[in-house]
């Protein structure tokens, strides 16, 4: 059995597929490619795919993955080639590699934000968001199985940038993601407008990058 | 930034149901293109896309270079307000352009319950809900599927209908209204010629008089119109075209597989199953054809499981020979097999054993009725031996669980039929237990799902009167009091629902008001139950003065004039009629590959069934 994991891309129209659609809409294209994947054994067999950092709906990215095995070995480009024939509108394949990293070793993901404030243009949008960004300590509400719990944000956001647009404001920064804390900017846009009274008009996220602990590009 | 609808879709549940862009999707330039076409399913995404028909249609006007046909389905309550606040009008998946500029718009009828949906569609998409209203040529409103047989509850909103099986009549209708746009035609004139094409039913070429006691004097053909319309069929199903890719939903669906049909038609002619005698005559395609359209299929969609379809799978002649050439294939690539419909009295160990050779899922039978005197009044040719004989081969293959269908309220039913469906149920019960083989450790589930009979145009049982609901209610409380077993489970039918759909199945035009009533009254998923509202039908009703029992609980002669006789399904008025006199004597009739009854059918053919 030979791990592998495969680099694409989710954008356009292909935003609004689940994270569970995903997974099924990958083990067809799997099928349609005839990558040989190794099957789970028993009762119902399936392939074995996992995704180290489900996506929200709704948010594209640039740097989705998905680890799988296969059966007997497959050239990487050929992996490529073959998957991007038989994708979807919006999903495209980057790369396959064997993975570098555990999926554990998944810490912080990069995102860019383009928002725009209701009856708000992009300067003075910027500002009150700049106002926001400057407390010295940001809450926010975090749901959880267990029920809501009190974050703190403001320790965990980093290399924050912030640009006016026309209307609109383009933010980009870095927050902790994987299994031992995992904050969206969902979460921080909800908090800017609950403590701000800001109306967010219309919001849109692209994952741009995934960090592993040491700050290299997970890979 | 986002569009309209991008904003929408973020609000939504499900917004999968309205983006498009799923696989095998088609996206054609609209400058290129003489010739939209908008299928709507009138119910939501996830059941139309279940739909064969519909799949079939699309890829098959999509095949013309100069034709694009785009999927429409009935949004959700969410999507639906959203869509009325913003103004969006409804639009197709594919360009999300609204539909009210298509050149035509066709709805499938595949139950009486999704009627209000169409009505629901037409307005949400800015469309006049009214034939009379609509005054430009496109777009033309047209309607097919099994409902058509009887269409007249929608005679004031669907410019025309097709009746039979869509595969040449649709482009032939699309192809004279090209001519039309080329020639400038005016809607009427484009009707008028459409009338003449063999299957196709305009029905504001017809006028009903009505006598005195409510039921039909005539239907009158005006303008040239034929005075009975022939449905249309396939003569060679095996050559008809199949495509060769579904569009894969993202989404989940209620049946997301691949589908190969086994034939068109059914050999056994159960007198109250309304497919078993529209579709006729029977007709097979070819193990190797369709061993063929099983495998491309599975292999542009990548689909794990592919379906059997058919009214009766194990009627198909070819079965073993399908399933030798399909196993290899299905089992290298890990595709399970799935066999609805299945028969009791043919299936067979061996049988079994094919289908569970990649996955097991429990076993649906349908005896239909708990006695063998009803099961004879209803020509379910099935006697209680092969029931349990089945049940046996189930239980010594390792299955523990069994679903079994049963219908109440059927003509002539007494106390003895109603509690022979508990006792049959019971008897399988035994059966697991008196087994030296049966499945160690474990006990045995018996399903029983109890529909409510609604007799239908063009079955035996057209003349027929439905139990009224409170008898349909006393029945249902009657079985559960009788049932003692735990191991028995009891599934029954709300019977509003199968009294509406008994009105509405055998409608005449005037129950248009009471459609577009209710419609007014906020029905619009009626097949949902947490959508559907009683009460807002029966005010319709009322508000008209019309009394839904008329039309549900009246028994027809032989001689009235019925809502459907000017529409001609290939089976006789006259064989309905002696099918119904023999239900009457308890006698079953053989199934087609036995003696042919002579039901007619086989006219549209032209030569002998078998």
């Amino acid at each position: 059995m030979i791990p592998m994991r495969v680099f694409y891309t989710k954008t356009g129209t292909a935003k609004y597929i689940s994270h569970l659609d995903i997974n099924r809409c990958f083990q067809r294209a799997m099928k349609r490619a005839g990558i040989p994947l190794w099957y789970t054994e028993g009762f119902n067999p399936h392939a074995y795919l996992t995704f180290p950092l489900p996506l929200a709906l709704g948010y594209e990215s640039l740097c989705e993955c998905v680890d799988f095995r296969l059966v007997e070995a497959m050239e990487p480009e050929e992996i490529v080639r073959r998957l991007n024939q038989v994708m979807p509108m919006g999903l495209s394949v980057q790369k396959a590699a064997e993975p570098v990293y555990p999926a554990r070793e998944i810490a912080q993901a990069a995102y860019e934000i383009r928002l725009s404030l209701a009856d708000t243009d992009g300067g003075r949008a910027q500002q009150i968001l700049e106002a926001f960004f400057a407390q010295p300590e940001i809450f926010a509400m975090k749901r959880t199985k267990k029920g809501e719990r009190q974050v703190s944000l403001k320790e965990h956001l980093h290399g924050l940038t912030m640009q006016a647009d026309g209307g609109e404001v383009l933010l980009q920064l870095q927050m902790p993601a994987g299994n031992e804390l995992n904050l969206t900017p969902t979460l921080v846009l909800d908090a800017f407008s609950q403590q701000t009274g800001m109306l967010i008009e219309d919001f849109s996220v692209v994952k741009t990058a995934v960090f592993t602990k040491d700050g290299k590009i997970f890979a | 930034m986002s569009s309209k609808l991008e904003k929408m879709f973020q609000k939504v549940q499900k917004p999968g149901r309205y983006t498009g862009g799923e696989l095998n999707s088609v996206v054609k330039d609209p400058a290129k293109v003489q010739f939209r076409f908008a299928f709507c399913f009138p119910d939501l995404y996830e059941v139309g896309m279940s739909h064969l028909g519909m799949k079939i249609l699309y890829s098959l006007y999509n095949r013309e270079e100069n034709m694009w046909c785009e999927r429409v389905f009935a949004p959700d309550t969410d999507m639906e307000a959203l869509m009325r606040k913003e103004g969006v009008l409804l639009f197709g998946l594919e360009s999300r352009d609204p539909i009210k500029d298509f050149d035509m718009v066709g709805f499938t009828l595949q139950y009486e319950m999704s009627y209000t949906a169409v009505l629901n569609m037409l307005d949400l998409a800015g469309i006049p809900l009214h034939t009379s209203e609509r005054t430009s040529l496109a777009p033309i409103i047209i309607a097919g599927g099994p409902c058509a047989c009887n269409p007249e509850p929608l005679a004031d909103f669907i410019d025309l209908f097709v009746l039979g099986e869509g595969e040449e009549v649709n482009l032939e209708l699309a192809r004279l209204y090209l001519q039309a746009k080329e020639e400038g035609w005016t809607r009427q004139e484009y009707l008028r010629r459409a009338a003449g094409i063999e299957g196709v039913y305009v029905p504001s070429l017809y006028e009903v008089t009505y006598r005195a006691d409510g039921t039909i004097q005539a239907v009158t053909p005006k303008e040239g119109a034929p005075a009975v319309v022939h449905k249309r069929i396939i003569r060679d199903l095996d050559r008809v075209f199949f495509p060769d890719q579904f569009v894969v939903p993202f989404l989940e669906t209620v049946h997301d597989r691949a589908v190969i049909e086994l034939f068109r038609g059914c050999i056994r002619g159960c007198r109250f199953c309304q497919a078993g005698f529209i579709y006729r005559p029977f007709r097979e395609k070819r193990a190797q054809t369709l061993n063929q359209n099983g495998y491309v299929l599975c292999a542009s969609t990548g689909y794990d499981e592919i379906s059997l379809s058919s009214l009766s799978t194990s009627d198909y002649s070819q079965l073993e020979d399908l399933l030798e050439r399909m196993l290899p294939w299905t089992e290298q690539d890990k595709v399970n097999l799935s066999l609805p419909s299945l028969r009791i009295d043919n299936f067979s160990p061996d049988l079994m054993e094919k289908i569970t050779k990649v996955r097991k899922s429990g076993l649906t039978f349908a005896p239909e009725a708990g006695t063998q005197r009803m099961r004879d009044v209803i020509n379910k040719n099935v006697t209680e031996e092969e029931v349990l004989s089945t049940c046996r081969t189930a239980f010594e293959g390792g299955y523990t669980s069994v679903k079994l269908y049963f219908m109440m309220g059927l003509p002539t039913e007494t106390q003895e039929d109603l509690h022979g469906i508990v006792d049959l149920a019971q008897k399988v019960v035994d059966l697991f237990y008196s087994l030296p083989d049966k499945p160690k450790g474990k006990g045995v589930n018996v399903t029983i799902s109890l529909a409510c009979f609604v007799p239908k145009p063009f079955t035996p049982f057209e003349f027929e009167p439905q139990d009224t609901q409170e008898m349909l209610r006393e029945k249902q409380r009657e079985l559960v009091g009788y049932n003692r077993s735990k191991k028995i489970r009891l599934n029954y039918h709300e019977s509003h629902t199968s009294f509406l759909e008994a009105v509405l199945a055998r409608g005449d035009r005037r129950l248009g008001a009471v459609l577009e009533d209710a419609w007014k009254n906020g029905c619009k998923l009626d097949g949902w139950t947490e959508h559907f509202n009683y009460q807002a039908w029966m005010d319709a009703f009322e508000k008209n003065g019309i009394d839904g029992a008329f039309y549900a609980n009246r028994t027809r002669s032989y001689e009235e004039v019925m809502p459907w006789d000017h529409l001609d399904y290939g089976v006789s008025k006259a064989f309905l009629i002696q099918e119904n006199q023999k239900a009457r004597r308890n006698t079953p009739t053989p199934h087609c590959r036995e003696y042919c009854s002579g039901c007619g059918a086989n006219r549209l053919i032209g030569r002998s069934c078998f």
